[in-house]
């Protein structure tokens, strides 16, 4: 007799256990079970290319639930198990080792991978994404005084990685084939500032400046970039994710950048519900989104969640985002047009830049080391930027106050 | 455990927090509707002090990661924290702020 279970998420990460979690809260009698490809129990991956790669916390503080525990809420693990193949006709999954899963309602949780660069066998264990605990412990032990750490790509992780790398003590480089870094998510002043705090713990940002070719030379890796050559030990590649959907594709469930779902985690298919940063979901203001964040493992997925349970919820939250670099916190609320408007409220190492829509509304904010004032900024999104938005002789709890949001 | 008399109870702000220090350790005080309440001022998920959060109502927001926390209990009730934070006892005597720790 196959194995079945009224609810069974695909995807062994963040969002499968918070899909879990949704689904166990509503629903205390319904048999659930995950299948991931890790080896692992579901964990938090933000972690990896802070705290942990800085070495300032022990890999354990991804985990926020242990296996014990998921025993406990009745959530069955099938881990380092890939779905092959879904079939919707008859509710049921099939594993690449052939083993078929039955189903009642299905949840797809299967995130993204990072993107990564063809490159000779002979450098592919030098050449690293960051996505796994495996990575990041690959990444770690190589960061030591008088390495030579290549970052390839200014996005987040690039840069965090960057950031552990160097308050670690190696030499860090990092190549951009942009004009600016993190262009593709902020305007040009936030990309700036981040810009100089890397040139200031000593980074080599190089920008424009194109790979030609990875190849091995004694023992480390070659890089040809914008007609010079760069010897490194170990390079980060940092060019970005693609949404595993893949297996949603195929069964023929609606698929455009990331699966399509409603508010309510619902898919094209009755039985079928998505969860996570593979989803493409509705975001106010602008449509729907595929998202990667901390904030859409953590809380589209419990609307999944919910939402296969039978007791659907809405979710409808401002998009959040926060990163670390250098000791310096940044946070990131609602919509940034990279190439928009922007006013800044500039207090030397603090500061916030607010993303302004062409009527004048705040889209989003960003903050550097902004604290209290990025739940504030929250607040104001949606609301007219106020003529004194930039004027730090006006606390920001004041433009709250006078009703800028009502 | 023992009471501590750590603040006037007219220098604890309504709409922030108050960092005081009992034997070296931070505890955030709040005031909620004239209630004053003590949680442990260091956010449980990363080096934040809760009494520089933002508060709305009874909840203050970690301002490193918005993590949310109840001040009243210091239970989490948002992520990415994930522990509670400690509340402890509070009682005002002539106009001082006593925490028992």
């Amino acid at each position: 007799m196959a194995r079945a279970f009224d609810i069974l998420i695909i995807g062994g990460g963040q969002a499968a256990r918070r899909a879990a979690e949704g689904a166990r809260a509503t629903a205390p009698e319904k048999s659930i079970a995950i299948i991931g490809e890790e080896a692992h129990a579901p964990y938090e991956r933000p972690p990896l290319s802070k705290e942990v790669l800085l070495g300032k916390a022990d890999v354990a503080i991804c985990w926020k639930r242990d296996t014990a525990s998921f025993a406990i809420e009745g959530i069955e693990l099938i881990l380092s198990t890939r779905v092959a193949q879904l079939d919707l006709e008859s509710r049921e999954v099939e594993t690449a080792a052939g083993e078929r899963i039955g189903y009642g309602k299905l949840i797809l949780a299967t995130g993204s991978r990072a993107r990564s660069l063809p490159v000779p066998d002979d450098v592919a264990d030098k050449v690293v994404t960051l996505r796994t605990i495996e990575d990041a412990g690959r990444i770690g032990a190589h960061l030591r005084a008088e390495a030579h750490i290549l970052v390839i790509g200014a996005g987040f992780i690039g840069l965090e990685a960057a950031s552990a790398a160097i308050a670690r003590g190696a030499r860090v480089t990092v190549l951009e084939a942009a004009d600016r870094v993190l262009g593709r998510v902020f305007p040009a002043e936030a990309s700036a500032r981040v810009e100089a705090l890397h040139r200031e713990a000593g980074v080599d940002v190089r920008l424009n400046t194109m790979i030609s070719e990875i190849a091995a030379e004694n023992g480390r890796v070659r890089v040809r970039a914008g007609g010079q050559s760069l010897i490194a030990d170990l390079v980060v590649v940092g060019i970005g994710v693609v949404p595993n959907s893949e297996l949603a594709q195929s069964a023929g469930l609606a698929v455009d950048n990331g699966i399509v779902v409603s508010a309510e985690g619902a898919t094209s298919h009755p039985d079928v519900f998505a969860a996570g940063e593979v989803t493409r979901h509705p975001v106010r203001g602008a449509g729907a989104m595929r998202i990667e964040s901390w904030q859409v493992a953590e809380l589209q997925a419990e609307a999944a969640g919910r939402g296969a349970a039978g007791a659907p919820i809405s979710y409808d939250a401002i998009p959040y985002f926060w990163s670390d670099q250098h000791g310096v916190n940044m946070q990131m609320f609602g919509l940034i047009d990279p190439n928009g408007a922007i006013v800044m409220r500039d207090a030397g190492k603090s500061a916030l830049i607010f993303s302004v829509s062409a009527d004048g509304r705040i889209a989003g904010a960003i903050g550097f080391d902004a604290g209290a004032d990025m739940s504030v900024a929250k607040r104001l999104i949606g609301a007219p930027a106020p003529a004194e938005l930039a004027n730090l002789a006006t606390p920001l709890r004041k433009l709250l106050r006078s009703g800028a949001n009502a | 455990m023992s009471w501590h008399q750590v603040a006037q109870a007219n220098d604890v702000p309504e709409d922030e927090g108050l960092c005081v220090k009992i034997d070296g350790h931070a505890i955030a005080l709040f005031k909620v509707e004239g209630e004053i309440y003590a949680i442990d001022d260091l956010c449980s998920h990363a080096e934040a002090s809760l009494a520089t959060g933002f508060v709305d109502g009874c909840i203050v927001e970690c301002p490193l990661h918005q993590a949310c926390f109840d001040i009243r209990t210091g239970k989490v009730t948002t992520g990415p924290a994930t522990e509670d934070v400690r509340a402890y006892p509070v009682k005002v005597e002539a106009g001082a702020v006593l925490v028992e720790r």
